[in-house]
């Protein structure tokens, strides 16, 4: 099985993930894309653990997963608490924090 | 060759997908795409032999993130609320188009990678767990322990309205 096209594609999932969480502004869509990043990742780890014959990869992909889940959980509790208490998602309109 | 055949086709299902993320707007798309990104993805993972993360990569973003996302979406009744002005719509068509350009460029201009056989090691998933408890066992402790203390916050976040 050719390696090349699964890192390309991998890289693929990546740049577009990143690129989502960068465009949108829904507070979800942002999660999401996230998860395509993340997804992207995993592809590589695991045809990078392949490729040199290490499964420490693997152990690394298993780790990431778990702090994946992790940020999903939050993202979501977030989410549901934020649209109560302010009535949107857009990213844009939270701006308590900014100085 | 097959394989490799299959392997492209589930490659160009997960950019499908994964484009779909991208250019649609509403919640239930992203996500229904998100789901053909993911079973593509389990299944390029399934083609190099590798199960365990496979059906880990599916049970956890298949199942429980999806399925915890959309029930936040449903939590909200979110509306469309996302526009989406020209300048956005051309830089996301420019990124298609510059993507896909230097993916053709790369496969043309870099020779093809052959996967190596699985060495036996990584074919026994005890050799693999002795790996992530010897090495990666207390980080993945201390993200459990923080998971739960999430999941104590947000519960609590939610609930206390």
């Amino acid at each position: 099985m050719t390696a090349t096209i699964v890192i390309y594609t991998a890289g693929f999932m990546i740049s577009l993930g990143v690129v989502g969480a960068m465009i949108r502004r829904s507070l979800l869509a942002i999660a999401l894309c996230l998860q395509l990043s993340f997804l992207g990742a995993m592809l590589l780890f695991s045809t990078f653990s392949q490729i040199r014959g290490n499964e420490k990869g693997l152990s690394i992909a298993i780790v990431l997963m778990l702090a994946f889940s992790l940020q999903m959980l939050l993202v979501c509790a977030l989410a549901v608490f934020t649209y109560r208490h302010r009535g949107t998602l857009n990213v844009d309109e939270l701006r308590e924090l900014r100085g | 060759m097959t394989s490799e055949l299959l392997t492209y086709a589930l490659a160009l299902l997960a950019v499908a997908g994964a484009l779909g993320v991208l250019l649609t707007r509403a919640i239930i798309h992203m996500a229904l795409f998100m789901m053909l990104a993911i079973f593509s993805t389990c299944a390029i993972i399934l083609l190099q032999n590798i199960e365990l993360i496979s059906a880990i990569v599916m049970w956890l973003f298949g199942g429980a993130c999806l399925v915890l996302l959309l029930s936040a979406s449903l939590l909200i009744h979110l509306r469309q609320t996302e526009k989406s002005p020209r300048k956005i719509v051309v830089s996301k068509v420019l990124f298609v188009l510059i993507a896909t350009y230097i993916g053709i460029q790369s496969i043309v201009l870099f020779p093809a990678l052959k996967l190596p056989p699985l060495s036996a090691a990584m074919l026994q998933t005890h050799v693999m767990a002795d790996h992530f408890h010897q090495d990666y066992g207390f980080l993945a402790f201390l993200t459990l322990v923080t998971l739960f203390i999430g999941l104590a916050a947000s519960v609590l976040m939610i609930r206390k309205e």
